[in-house]
């Protein structure tokens, strides 16, 4: 070690044993000169007794034995010990082999003392990283999430953002019909890892709602995603509300938030959500999808409030009581027609600081019929391309018997706004009408078609449940409608079948982009990129497409 | 649909006629099966100029040709689409699978 030995003649037969050893020593002591400057230089200081302080600069003593471990032979050190540094008295007659032990001793936390400085850095410079990933994190999220959609009229919320984002995201968009589906997450982890695990249920959200799906589907599909991506466990806490302005009608699916809820005017009644397992937390398969249904008569309000904001209303209590105090402050606010209370405090009374985002949405329930009137007057709209629907529907002996789709189209055939549009009817109409009989009707599964005899095998089989078909319907129509982008043609197609996951579906449906193929699977894609709109009842049973007039 | 097969020297032309849907399929295999079995034939064309509509089912069973005509080294390629048939070609990115004129 190098050492900076202060003493004089009658201590350097010391110094000069700790040289023997193997240890470098300087004695500027020797020479009566003051030290002017901290030495940095050198692993430790031994002052000797008979020196004592003199040597060191004045003024600059507790800097001085600060910097580096001190041993102080004899007597007692000038100062208390200040910082870091170790003055350790020694008696005069400490032998070289002492010092040489407590030396050995030293440079072993010398050692340790640099690896934690090293260690410190490298936790400050994950940490700055890190918290650049959460704010890169929520940049990203805020491009997913559309903020502008949570501008709907019907819609008011804040976020109180935590200092890492903790997971709460709200949702909002319309169904073509006009329904308001709002989601709010609420995860469980933080930073980064809430950023990415709450990605997967994104994306389905807007994309089904913009083509009609009921929020049960959405939930389902959601669950399996992130059941897919995350198989060791991430399970996202969620709610999804959908609320139908029209009929009055709102559909509710709670996993592991705090339960929405809807009060009426009066405040005198109220409903709350049944709790569900969080999205992620069951395979596909076990994963059942059960939504409440309430209904509104008018100026009804609905909340949805995030687990911050509720454990900081009421901190420490249970699910119930924490919805009791939701729905106390709620109430405080009168009918929150106009005007959103403000976020609580982020300083809890035990002044402890929320580490959880907060979030509020409030919907008002009004009942709206002019999105019905909207819908009737469209279609009193269409005069200028026709006026006409031209429905069928059909039972087993007719669908035994006449060919349905070519018969619909030699009629359709005679309408003046269609008649350039056979190639896509057809396609749309044949597509819709045979996946009815034969999967809808029939029960029968495409992956029958596969292999060598597949198709013969198929259509025997279709043959066959065709033939013993007892009691069945399908019912197909043809309407021209002037919706927003224009006039179009609305097929709808229902069959009487027990219905289909059709989310499950279409994620089955090989892009028509594929190179190779299944030998079935392609109709729907193909009636999904010829339509400007597809959607299916939540039974799946029910598809209705619309398509633009060309 | 009616289905008349020309063939002349190594090249077979596979004409359709009517309405191309799964009610074809039987007809469309037979035909398929019949012209594949001819060793000296190594170009299948499938000539679409009769056909008014086609579905999905028609699609399925395009390919299923193709598979066929490839695992006995035979090219196959589709002609004379038009209207509503080139509409449902394109809109099924068929022109990546054949060669389509």
């Amino acid at each position: 070690m190098k050492i900076l030995f202060l003493g004089e003649a009658s201590s350097l037969a010391i110094a000069q044993g700790l040289m023997h050893l193997g240890h470098e020593v300087d004695c500027p002591g020797s020479a009566n000169k003051k030290l002017l400057q901290v030495p940095e230089a050198c692993d430790v200081v031994i002052v000797a007794e008979d020196v004592g302080a003199r040597l060191l600069p004045p003024g600059l003593e507790k800097e001085w034995l600060s910097a580096v471990p001190c041993l102080w032979m004899g007597g007692k050190p000038p100062l208390a010990s200040p910082g870091h540094a170790m003055p350790i008295p020694l008696s005069a007659s400490s032998t070289v082999e002492t010092l040489q032990a407590i030396l050995a001793l030293l440079k072993v936390s010398a050692q340790q003392a640099q690896r934690n400085a090293l260690l410190t850095k490298q936790v400050d410079h994950l940490r700055v990283a890190v918290d650049g990933e959460h704010r890169q994190a929520r940049r990203m999220l805020e491009q997913f999430v559309h903020n502008e959609t949570l501008s709907d009229p019907a819609i008011q919320s804040w976020t109180r953002p935590a200092d890492i984002f903790s997971g709460d995201l709200l949702l909002a968009a319309r169904t073509p019909a006009g329904a308001l589906h709002i989601m709010l997450v609420d995860d469980m982890q933080k930073g980064t890892l809430a950023a990415v695990s709450t990605l997967p249920v994104v994306a389905p959200f807007y994309r089904m709602t913009e083509k009609g799906f009921g929020i049960d589907a959405i939930v389902r599909e959601a669950n399996s995603r992130i059941f897919r991506f995350y198989p060791e466990g991430c399970p996202v806490h969620a709610t999804l509300v959908s609320v139908d302005f029209a009929d009055g009608v709102i559909h509710v699916w709670n996993g592991g938030t705090p339960a929405p809820i809807l009060l009426s005017r009066q405040h005198n009644e109220s409903a709350e959500a049944t709790p569900h397992a969080p999205l992620g937390s069951l395979p596909p398969a076990a994963f059942h999808v059960e939504t409440d249904v309430w209904t509104f008569r008018d100026k009804e309000m609905l909340a949805l409030g995030s687990g911050g904001l509720l454990r900081q209303l009421a901190p420490g209590a249970d699910r119930a009581g924490a919805l009791q105090a939701f729905r106390g402050w709620l109430e405080g606010y009168g009918n929150l027609q106009h005007a959103l209370p403000e976020a609580p405090s982020m300083q809890s009374g035990g002044g402890l600081i929320a580490r959880d985002d907060m979030s509020l949405i409030v919907v008002s329930c009004h009942r709206d019929q002019t999105s019905r009137q909207d819908r009737e007057r469209a279609v009193e709209g269409a005069s200028s391309v026709g006026q006409w629907k031209l429905s069928l529907s059909v039972g087993p002996d007719e669908m035994r018997s006449v060919d349905v789709v070519p018969l619909m189209l030699s009629a359709i055939a005679q309408f003046e706004a269609v008649k350039d549009m056979g190639g896509v009817l057809f396609v749309v109409l044949s597509e819709l009408y045979n996946n009815a009989l034969d999967h809808g009707v029939l029960g029968l599964d495409s992956s029958l078609k596969l292999g060598e005899q597949g198709m013969e095998t198929y259509l025997d089989e279709r043959a066959k449940r065709l033939a013993g078909l007892v009691s069945a319907q399908i019912e197909l129509s043809l309407v021209l409608e002037q919706g927003p982008e224009g006039a179009g043609v609305v097929i709808v197609c229902r069959d009487s079948g027990k219905g289909f996951d059709y989310s499950d579906i279409l994620n089955r449906t090989p892009s028509a982009k594929d190179d190779e193929p299944l030998p079935y699977g392609r109709g729907l894609s193909l009636v999904l990129s010829m339509a400007r709109r597809v959607e299916f009842n939540t039974q799946g049973n029910q598809l209705r497409v619309e398509l633009s007039l060309c | 649909m009616q289905t008349t097969v020309i063939t002349t020297d190594a090249r077979a032309v596979i004409k359709l006629e009517g309405r191309f849907d799964f009610n074809s399929h039987r007809e469309f295999r037979e035909c398929v099966d019949g012209v594949l079995q001819q060793g000296a034939i190594r170009e299948v064309v499938v000539d679409l100029g009769g056909v008014d509509y086609l579905d999905s089912s028609a699609l399925g069973m395009l390919l299923m040709l193709r598979d066929k005509a490839r695992g006995c080294n035979k090219e196959v390629s589709l002609s004379n689409c038009r209207g509503a048939v080139k509409q449902v070609l394109d809109i099924a990115n068929f022109g990546k699978l054949f060669a389509i004129s």
